[in-house]
This record gives structure tokens, C-alpha cells and sequence, in this order.
């Protein structure tokens, strides 16, 4: 009688192990592919998912102006929102509305509206580092127009609109950013300063009556951000400038550069460094040495310098280093005098290097910051011309 | 902790006393020990059931040893 | 129950993963929070301590009649003072295991299951630790031998998945604030390390003795070896905010994604965290019940297995009523209660059995 009891008893813990009170089922969960965050009115914030819906077939009508849906091969993607004083309220609402849990394990992608950059996103990072189920990894972008336009995109080359965005986050025109690189520049930069890569979609492009592909979100930039706030923004240009500074040029760069009217050389990079030495010499004047090192294959020669001659190599080097630097001198004024904010890193060096000065010039860090000379050096190494010997321009007409 | 589970944690630890061969023939001694220990669960159960904010030793060993906490404070 | 032999390697496994089961993942915030920047030496010098209380808890062991540290503060102080005397030891036990299942049973709680109720994960640890206990030494021993490789495997194979995402910069500048914040780190690295001087109570079933001294010492460096090497990956993956961070670790084992394959390793680190857990309550429960044991001299000592887990069980609950107190306490006044436990009073047991071998010593050689 003992032993059969015990044996009972062995056999109903087994029950425990299934973890009964936290169990989902997968047919239950609305798995979240990207949220978009917008700023509303009376200060509520617009919390919007992009949710998959594992299970295929059927289209389901969208009800209210804030359902969009449309059938992808995979599944349905389905689109909803919800508001609220906070992104916690605003989870809870929108989990009303919904007939499954939501599920963020998959999420990779936030995508905050510009409104809601510029009024300051703080409390929405409090929310997702400290709800245990959002994940570090996911990446941040900040969208021109608002956010709910994005989460409806479906992209011709991608499954939906978070692979589209990581994908193209790992190309060279832009980086990615992800939460837990957000938190390190809040803890250590003086201003809590920081980018964001910035996006467009398709809606503002076909404003433009431009012909391209209407799903596919763009890249613009980068996002400026102080003390929280989003001050402002870095086009293409400055940004590529920006890498530059801060070693973040990928290979596979293409670079341009202008020889005379209408003529022009082209590099693809295949190795670039970009070192930044802080100094502060005997006056108390604080400068910073950058030099950057990068290597190329040419891949277009529309000039009339030839590259079989050594001296002419030395001349395309010479104008790109010259037009490199431009392009870092252009982009650190914009960022140092208009902005005045210290995302190139610059603190971080000077306090690895000179802890006791860094730590006096801390608390006004953004008038330390607008006088610290660079002085850039550029050494450009064109490595090889290609498949042609010759520019085409150079053989002659007969 | 809810009561209800309170009831199921005491309900599978007798049951466990009551089918294990070993609680058969104690002698005194040990049969003391067994007994305080289970008056004091018996307390700190009642106690929780009745108070879930009753006064505890971290409480306790926090006020005694209150002279020694700023050895440990950020220094920021 | 209370007589298995096990040998010394075994002994130095188990105190190993004893101790490393709560540093590893509740180390690196606090540290951070106390020493920034030069939180990843902190493990080096509580080292120090380490060594200090292995020695002391063998000094103890030697000085000790019958191999038991119950009967030295017997002999110390008297009959009925030294029971005394041993049952407030064994309810600062209590206390520190009680501490210790909650906050496990905390981690697990709030990351993985939400709605379960506490009383379900601290219960079905406390009936496993529970039947180890009754089964002997060994037995703990034995599981230990099987665990303790698998969950440092698993550990290093984490911290080698981030290597890639590392950035040693982080640790620069050094000594920014010079040695003050380190030594405050320091001390909280020194109250984990000091829970080593619970081996006291299982020398007795050592079998080669002679050994102890020697493993004693590999099983510190080990220790500092683990901590160093979590320390330095934690920093260096997020630098200075790790001490925003409730469970850094957690967040590195999920912040590794790689060739989108090896992502979402969260489970690892609990795997790894409920099974170090384990031999950690295993420990503390079987000390507590040789304490209870040897201090009213029972005859069957499986018979308390139970309504000591029982009312651990009850007293997991009453240490604190919620997380905030109990995490709040380990960061700041515990680590000076545990010092006080673990390292001061037997260090007065030590130097009080020491002059008192002197004075019995002078009067056999004045007779």
C-alpha cells in the first residue's frame, strides 16, 4: 500500500515538468515580426505590430481603418495597433484586440516615427529592456513620415519587413543598431548621445513620383540623437563621412572621385582604416589625430589618367585622399558645430587616454567637444585595374 | 503564497511522513527534534497565511548591521 | 546517511560548482555597479580570501574532536553554550540558503516561467536536494561528478560564442578611479567566496585527507578562473551598463546570435543555473542537517530530512517579501552578514581552540 502510494506520487510530479501554468501553444501566439512605435496626441504613444500568422489560407477581411492585411506566401502578415500612455498600456490594448498572445521572441526590428524620436524615446527603451520577453538584439530604426506606414510593407525581394530592414542593415550603407548599443551610449557618453540609422518608406518615394520599386524601404541616413531627443540627421553623404571617422566603412564601398569635368574614377574598396589618436598637448588644447588607411580595386576609369603610369596611379591616389578627407571635414563640421553632439567616440578615446582631464571636461562635454581639432590623413592604395588594361577612352579612333 | 498551496505543500509532507518506513520507531530524542521542526513550519505557515509582510531576518539583520552599509555604497 | 566517503577531487568539484552557482550570474551587475570599470579584477582578489578560508575550514577540521566542528564549540563553550552556540550557526545557515533558493527561484520565475507559482520551483528543488541529501553525501558527490563538466562546458561555450561581439576597449581606462571601488568589489566577490568554509562539515567523510590541502587550492583557482573569464566577457560585451542590467549573463547568452542559426541560448543559462542550483541547496541542506544531527546527537538522521526541507521551504518565503529586498540585501549588508558567518566567527572558533591547546599545553608541561 506505502510503495503503491509513493509510485502514485513519483508518477504525478512527472505532471510538473510540463510547466502547466506558462504553457502556450504555437497556434496560440501572434508572433511579432516588427513593431512601430509613433507619437500620438495628448501624449499617447501608438504601439503597431507586424504579426505573422503561422497558420496559411484564408484571407481575412480587415476590419476598422487599423487592420491592414495582405497574403504572403508563408502566412498571413497582418498589421495592428493600439494606444496608450505608455508602451505598457499600449501592449496591454493592443492585446486586447487580439485572439492570440502576442509574442516577441522573434521580433527583431523597432521602428520608432519621427514625432516620437524628436519628443524622446526613453520610456519606450525603459519598457522593452525591462520586459524579460523583448530581446537585446533587435535593432532600432527611426522612419521618416510614421511608423504604422512601414509596418505595412510588404517587400517584393523579402519575406516581410523586418528581414528587409536587417538585410539592409547589413549592407554598406548603413549600420545596425541594436538595443543593447543604445543602452551603452546612454550609460557611457556625457549626453547620452547616439544614432540611429534612419528610413524612409515607399509612400514618401512614390510622393516623389519616383519610379522605383514602391516596397522597399531606404535608407536616408543616420539619426542624430542627445539627452534622449532626436536632434537632427546626417543625409547619405555625410554619413558614408561619418564611417569614415568612425572605422565603420564596410568593404565593398564604392568611392568616386572627380578628376575634371565630366571625368571621374571609380574605386571599390576593399579594405579601409580609419584610426583616431586623441591628444592633448602642453597648452591644454585638445586635437585629434584620424588617419585612415584604405586599399581598392579601380572599377571604372572615365578620365584620361592612365594606370599603367606610376605617377598617374599617384594622382587618382592623391584625389581621392583628397576627396575622402572632404568628405570627413564636411561631415565633422556638421556634426561638431550644428549638432554639437559626440557621436563620432571621441569622449570614449580621450577618457581611455587622459582619464583625469576627460573626467573635469565631462560635465560640459558639448563645448570641450565643438573645439577639438582633427587632423585627418588619408593613404589610399589603388590596388589593381581590373580586367582592362587600358580606359577605354584612351584607345584611338581610327 | 496562497493558502490552498500552503495546504498542498503540508498535505504532500505528511503524506510523505506518513508512508515513509522511517518515522516508525523513533526513538525520544529524535522524535523532538522532528516535532519542533514541524511546529515551527506550522508557525512560519500560519504566520505568512495571516501576515505576508511579517517582520523577517533580513529585516532584522539589515537594522544590526546598518553601521556597516556604507562601506559598500557606490562611491559616485 | 551521514558516514559516505567520498575523495577529495570529488569534495573540490563539488565546492567548485557550489560556489560559482549564484556569482556567475548575479556577480557581474553588482560588481559593476561598485568598481565600474575594474569589476573584472575583482575575482582576483577575493582569491585572497579564498585561500585564507580553505585553510582556516581545514584548521578547524584539525583542531576539532571527532572530525566535527559541533563538538569543538562544545569542548569551546561548554555543553549547553556550544548547542547554542551551534544552533545559531545552523540558523545563519538557514538564513544564507533561504536567501539564496529565493533568489534562484526569483531568476527563474520572473525570465522563463511568469505564471507558475513560486512555491512549485522552489518545492520540486527543495524534494530533489531533499532525497540527495537522504541518500548520502555520495550520492550529492556522485551527481556533482556528472553535473559539474556539463555546466562548465556549457558555461564556456557561451562565453567562446561571444568572442566575436567582444570589445576589449571597454576595460580602458584602468583603475580610473583608483584602488577604493575595486576593494569594495572586492568585498562582495570576498562573501561568496567565504561560503567555502562549509566544507568543514564534510571533512569528516573525506577519505584521502591528505589531499584536501591540495585540491582545496585547485578548486579556488578554478573558481577564480570561471569568475575572471564571465567578468571579462560580460564587460567587454556591454561595458559600464551591465550594472543596469538585473541578470548581465542572461542577457549575454541571449544576445548571441550567430549566422542566424545558434540564437535564443537563454535556455542554456538555465539549464546551467538549475542544475548549479542544485548542488548548491544539496550542500547547504546537508550541512544544516549534520549540524542538527551531530548538535542533539540523533540516532536516525534521515528523519529530519524532511521537515528541515519543509521549513526551508517556509522560510524561503519569509525572508523577504518580494525580490527588491532580498537582491538589495545581497548587494550591500549581507556580504558583511556573511563575512561575519562565514569568516569572523570561525576565525575566533580557530584563535579560541588555538590558546586553549596552549594553555592545556602549559599545564602539562608545568605538571
Amino acid at each position: 500500500m506505502r510503495h503503491l502510494i509513493r509510485v502514485i506520487a513519483a508518477i504525478a510530479t512527472v505532471t510538473l515538468l510540463t510547466g502547466c501554468w506558462d504553457r502556450i501553444e504555437v497556434n496560440d501566439i501572434a508572433i511579432i515580426l516588427g513593431a512601430g512605435i509613433d507619437q500620438e496626441k495628448n501624449n499617447r504613444v501608438k504601439l503597431s505590430v507586424e504579426i505573422f500568422l503561422p497558420s496559411p489560407g484564408g484571407n481575412e477581411a480587415g476590419d476598422g481603418q487599423e487592420q491592414m492585411d495582405s497574403q504572403n506566401k508563408n502566412g498571413n502578415i497582418l498589421v495592428s495597433s493600439a494606444t496608450g500612455t505608455s508602451m505598457a498600456d499600449a501592449m496591454s490594448n493592443l492585446q486586447e484586440r487580439l485572439s492570440r498572445r502576442l509574442y516577441w521572441g522573434h521580433n527583431n526590428v523597432y521602428v520608432f516615427g519621427k514625432e516620437r524620436a524628436e519628443r524622446g524615446f526613453n520610456d519606450d527603451l525603459d519598457f522593452f529592456l525591462r520586459y524579460v520577453r523583448a530581446r537585446e538584439r533587435t535593432n532600432i530604426y527611426v522612419t521618416q513620415g510614421r511608423a504604422i506606414e512601414v509596418m505595412g510593407v510588404i517587400p517584393r525581394l523579402d519575406q516581410n519587413l523586418m528581414e528587409a530592414l536587417t538585410e539592409l542593415s547589413k549592407t554598406e550603407v548603413s549600420i545596425d543598431v541594436d538595443l543593447k548599443k543604445v543602452m551603452e551610449q546612454i550609460v557611457e557618453t556625457p549626453e547620452q548621445t547616439y544614432t540611429v540609422p534612419y528610413i524612409l518608406t515607399s509612400a514618401v518615394m512614390s510622393e516623389k513620383k519616383h519610379l522605383r520599386n514602391a516596397n522597399v524601404p531606404y535608407f536616408k541616413g543616420l539619426t542624430i540623437f542627445k539627452k534622449g531627443q532626436m536632434i537632427g540627421s546626417l543625409n547619405n553623404e555625410l554619413t558614408h563621412g561619418y564611417f569614415w571617422i568612425t572605422n565603420q566603412i564596410k568593404p565593398s564601398t564604392i568611392l568616386t572621385a572627380t578628376v575634371a569635368k565630366e571625368e571621374t574614377i571609380a574605386v571599390h574598396l576593399t579594405m579601409s582604416k580609419s584610426k583616431l589618436r586623441p591628444k592633448i598637448d602642453g597648452s591644454g588644447k585638445w586635437t585629434m589625430d584620424l588617419l585612415i588607411e584604405c586599399e581598392g580595386n579601380l572599377i571604372q576609369n572615365a578620365s584620361q589618367l592612365d594606370y599603367s603610369k606610376p605617377e598617374q596611379i599617384m594622382q587618382m591616389e592623391v584625389l581621392f585622399e583628397q576627396m575622402i578627407k572632404d568628405k570627413v571635414d564636411k561631415s565633422l563640421n556638421m556634426i561638431q558645430q550644428k549638432y554639437k553632439s559626440d557621436i563620432v567616440g571621441y569622449s570614449k578615446l580621450f577618457r581611455r587616454k587622459y582619464p583625469k582631464q576627460w573626467a573635469i571636461a565631462k560635465s560640459s562635454w558639448s563645448e570641450t567637444f565643438q573645439k577639438i581639432e582633427t587632423n585627418t590623413e588619408v593613404n589610399i592604395q589603388i590596388r589593381r585595374p581590373g580586367a582592362l588594361v587600358k580606359q577605354i577612352n584612351n584607345i584611338p579612333m581610327e | 503564497m496562497s493558502i490552498p498551496l500552503m495546504m498542498l505543500v503540508w498535505l504532500f509532507a505528511l503524506g510523505f511522513g506518513y508512508t515513509s518506513g522511517s518515522w516508525r520507531g523513533l526513538q525520544k530524542r529524535d522524535a523532538w527534534i522532528v516535532c519542533t521542526l514541524l511546529l515551527l513550519s506550522l508557525a512560519l505557515t500560519v504566520g505568512i497565511a495571516i501576515n505576508p509582510q511579517l517582520p523577517n531576518p533580513t529585516e532584522w539583520v539589515e537594522q544590526a548591521l546598518s553601521p556597516l552599509k556604507p562601506l559598500l555604497e557606490p562611491v559616485n | 546517511m551521514l558516514n559516505g566517503k567520498i575523495s577529495s577531487v570529488q569534495l573540490a568539484v563539488i565546492m567548485f560548482q557550489f560556489v560559482l552557482s549564484s556569482t556567475v550570474l548575479l556577480m557581474p551587475s553588482i560588481t559593476t555597479r561598485l568598481s565600474e570599470k575594474d569589476m573584472w579584477l575583482t575575482p582576483l582578489l577575493g582569491m585572497g580570501l579564498g585561500f585564507l578560508v580553505v585553510w582556516l575550514a581545514y584548521k578547524l577540521f584539525k583542531l576539532s574532536p571527532e572530525g566535527s566542528i559541533v563538538r569543538l564549540m562544545e569542548s569551546l563553550f561548554g555543553t549547553f553554550l556550544g548547542k547554542i552556540v551551534s544552533i545559531l550557526f545552523i540558523l545563519f545557515q538557514f538564513h544564507i540558503v533561504a536567501i539564496s533558493t529565493r533568489d534562484y527561484a526569483e531568476f527563474i520565475e520572473s525570465n522563463f516561467f511568469l505564471e507558475t507559482p513560486i512555491v512549485v520551483i522552489i518545492g520540486t528543488m527543495l524534494i530533489l536536494c531533499g532525497w540527495a541529501v537522504r541518500r548520502g553525501f555520495e550520492v550529492i558527490a556522485r551527481t556533482g561528478q556528472i553535473f559539474v563538466p556539463i555546466i562548465t562546458l556549457f558555461t564556456v561555450l557561451i562565453l567562446i560564442l561571444l568572442i566575436p561581439e567582444l570589445n576589449p576597449l571597454h576595460l580602458l581606462p584602468f583603475m580610473e578611479r583608483g584602488a577604493g571601488p575595486l576593494l569594495q568589489g572586492s568585498l562582495v566577490v570576498d562573501g561568496w567566496f567565504s561560503q567555502l568554509l562549509l566544507a568543514v562539515y564534510i571533512f569528516p567523510l573525506v577519505r584521502d585527507q591528505d589531499n584536501i590541502r591540495k585540491w582545496g587550492f585547485w578548486c579556488v583557482i578554478g573558481i577564480t578562473f570561471v569568475m575572471l573569464a564571465s567578468n571579462l566577457a560580460v564587460f567587454m560585451l556591454v561595458g559600464e551598463s551591465a550594472g543596469y542590467y538585473t541578470y548581465p549573463v542572461l542577457m549575454a547568452a541571449r544576445y548571441i546570435a550567430y549566422a542566424e542559426f545558434f540564437e535564443h541560448l537563454e535556455a542554456i543559462v538555465m539549464m546551467v543555473w538549475v542544475l548549479g542550483e542544485y548542488i548548491k541547496i544539496s550542500v547547504y541542506y546537508y550541512v544544516i542537517t549534520r549540524g542538527i544531527s551531530d548538535t542533539f546527537r540523533l540516532k536516525k538522521p534521515e528523519v529530519i530530512v524532511m521537515p528541515v526541507g519543509l521549513l526551508l521551504l517556509f522560510v524561503c518565503f519569509w525572508v523577504g517579501p518580494d525580490f527588491q529586498t532580498v537582491s538589495s540585501f545581497i548587494a550591500n549588508t549581507g556580504t558583511s552578514y556573511i563575512l561575519i558567518g562565514f569568516v569572523l566567527f570561525p576565525l575566533l572558533l580557530c584563535i579560541l581552540a588555538v590558546i586553549r591547546g596552549w594553555f592545556k599545553g602549559l599545564g602539562t608541561s608545568t605538571k
